[in-house]
């Protein structure tokens, strides 16, 4: 299509991108390290034999894992953020809309606070986040569906209800805690992957390929329910059955998510935005450019997050909120009627 | 060809179609007409699977529509429905190639043939010159046009068109019915305006809570009787000046009329 740049070139510029913004993740910190000593490690370390060296530890021990996992949340929540947008049809919905976060958050101080699942050591706090995030969903599912439909206005409005509910009881546990361990649920709840080990990555990143697939397939799908449940119905597709499916997988990915980084707020509402700005709607491009794309921005926000207020740590989601609230309101002013405001 | 046998669809325990019959003849435009609330929406939707009738048969050139696969069915027949909202920016040749889904596997790619039939819908429409334009920045005559032209991207024999003219100033509506009737596919449309179902349609069905209370030509089923049953409003009912075709006049309570006289002071 004329107007829009080839997918390809693309999707080739956000993978520069991504590799670009990885390299410095890794290279930048208290201990500066160069591009090249970067690779060099992690060819070293693919090819199957590692140096025992400082930078090798470094780079393989503690920095990689992160940039890893930053990337693998970045792009899962930017991709659930697109889906959940066109599942209840609204642009200012995001991942967390729908409770998973708040779910998350109350399984995550409970586990914090009380050391439930202390049987699961290193697991216990993904563990609660887990349960906690698909209790939400079943919750949410249940109290919205009717004879199997999703209304998607009422979908959004028992997210929200829900969501308050929980936060609720999140705050009830942290006003009954003692402070030192309000300072790390607050942590938490506010998104770092400052314990990021290699043992986090599988899952997420297991879970975001897998959840990809089906999303990806059902591109057309999303178009057009985009357009609208009739238009949908109209050109074939199965709204019922397709909004149940959107559900489960955002639900899944989403709740991956918050179990292994807290609540990173504003990522699945921003960057889809953005994306949906420089590609279009159609979202056989959203999605792919999205992940990458969405990836990139966390990786480098985490770096920001890192560095900003060295030695010590800011929280993901204060620089992801600081950093997004703005653009999107860039974009809402230069954008007038995308937003409502053409009349 | 359409056929709609002995339709009935209830929603939430309450009859809102009874027992509707509608015959679309091949390449004809046939209206559907009521007030508010009559059934037409519903009964359209049946067309489209987004409601189930509790009884009758849907036909589409005597096959059973409610039998196929969606997919299947949606090569049959497309739809502009009235829910006409954008939440998300398009550029008008994506909104037409949304038509193109039915024809398309899961990760298949857009290939000629799919550009060449989203640019020839538009031709047809007249709106071929749109096609890089955002949807967002057309006029609603436009926009209606470019969904009529992604329904035709569907590649049917049969339109379903629920309400085309609302919202529409009357050169649009002219303009949009035009373009429907000369299609020479099968149309059904749900129609607002009497007049102008009078003056397009092949044939129409007059619907009053959820039955068809008359259906024939234009000039037989629009008469003053009929408006009054359906409506519960009071009309004329005159013959249009160049086409002959039954042409609605409101009336006012008062049955006096006012000469103007050239000596009225301003």
């Amino acid at each position: 299509m004329r107007g829009r740049l080839p997918l390809t070139a693309t999707l080739l510029g956000c993978l520069v991108l991504l590799v670009v913004a990885m390299t410095l993740g890794v290279a930048v910190g208290s201990v500066a390290l160069s591009p090249g000593q970067v690779w060099r490690v992690v060819i070293d370390h693919l090819a199957g034999h590692p140096h025992n060296s400082v930078a090798d530890s470094i780079v393989w021990q503690i920095r990689l894992p992160r940039v890893l996992l930053a990337a693998v949340v970045g792009a899962a929540l930017t991709t659930t953020g697109a889906v959940v947008q066109v599942l209840v049809r609204n642009s200012l919905a995001d991942p967390y809309l729908l409770g998973i976060s708040s779910g998350a958050s109350v399984g995550a101080t409970a586990v914090l606070l009380f050391g439930a699942l202390a049987g699961l050591g290193l697991w216990a706090i993904s563990t609660g986040a887990v349960i906690g995030a698909f209790a939400a969903m079943v919750l949410v599912f249940a109290v919205t569906q009717r004879n199997g439909h999703l209304a998607p206005t009422k979908l959004l409005l028992t997210g929200v209800v829900l969501s308050a509910m929980l936060s609720s009881v999140t705050s009830y546990l942290l006003f009954r805690a003692n402070p030192q361990a309000t300072q790390t649920v607050l942590f938490w709840l506010l998104g770092s992957f400052g314990n990021a080990t290699w043992q986090q990555l599988p899952i997420p990143a297991l879970v975001l390929l897998v959840a990809m697939c089906p999303l990806y397939a059902q591109s057309r799908g999303l178009n057009a329910l985009a357009a609208g449940p009739e238009v949908a119905a109209s050109v074939g597709v199965d709204v019922p059955r397709m909004r149940r499916r959107l559900f489960v997988i955002t639900s899944l990915i989403a709740g991956v998510a918050v179990a292994v980084s807290g609540i990173i707020g504003f990522v699945g509402l921003v960057v889809p935005h953005i994306v949906r700005l420089v590609v279009g709607s159609d979202h056989r491009r959203v999605l792919p450019v999205g992940a990458l794309f969405g990836a990139s921005f966390t990786v480098i926000g985490d770096l920001l997050a890192r560095t900003i207020v060295s030695p010590q740590e800011m929280p993901m989601g204060v620089i992801t909120a600081f950093v997004g609230a703005p653009t999107l309101l860039v974009l809402i002013r230069r954008r007038p009627h995308l937003y409502g405001g053409a009349e | 060809m359409i056929d709609i046998r002995s339709v009935s669809v209830e929603i939430d325990g309450k009859t809102i179609v009874d027992n509707a019959t509608v015959h679309v003849p091949d390449g004809k435009l046939v209206g559907l007409l009521g007030p508010n609330g009559s059934g037409k929406s519903t009964l359209l939707k049946t067309l489209y699977r987004v409601r189930k009738p509790g009884a009758g048969r849907i036909e589409l050139d005597g096959q059973d529509l409610l039998a196929m696969p969606a997919r299947d069915a949606a090569r049959r027949i497309a739809v502009v429905a009235q829910d006409a909202t954008l939440e998300f920016d398009a550029t008008v040749a994506e909104v037409v190639m949304i038509g193109r889904t039915p024809h398309k596997k899961g990760l298949a790619r857009d290939n000629a043939d799919d550009h060449d039939t989203v640019i020839s819908a538009l031709e047809r429409v007249g709106c071929a010159e749109l096609a890089d334009r955002s949807i967002h920045t057309l006029s609603g005559g436009e926009r209606q046009r470019v969904f009529i032209a992604r329904a035709l991207a569907q590649g049917c024999d049969h339109l379903v068109l629920d309400e085309p003219t609302n919202h529409l100033d009357i050169r649009y509506q002219v303009e949009v019915l035009e373009i429907v009737a000369a299609l020479g596919v099968s149309v059904l449309a749900a129609l607002h305006d009497l007049s102008l179902a009078g003056l397009f349609c092949d044939a129409v069905y007059l619907m009053a809570e959820g039955r068809v209370i008359a259906d024939g030509e234009p000039a037989q089923v629009i008469t003053v009787p009929a408006v009054r049953a359906a409506y519960g409003a009071d009309v004329l009912v005159v013959e249009h000046p160049e086409h002959g075709t039954p042409h609605l006049v409101p009336r006012r309570a008062s049955a006096t009329r006012q000469t103007p006289t050239d000596s009225t002071p301003i």
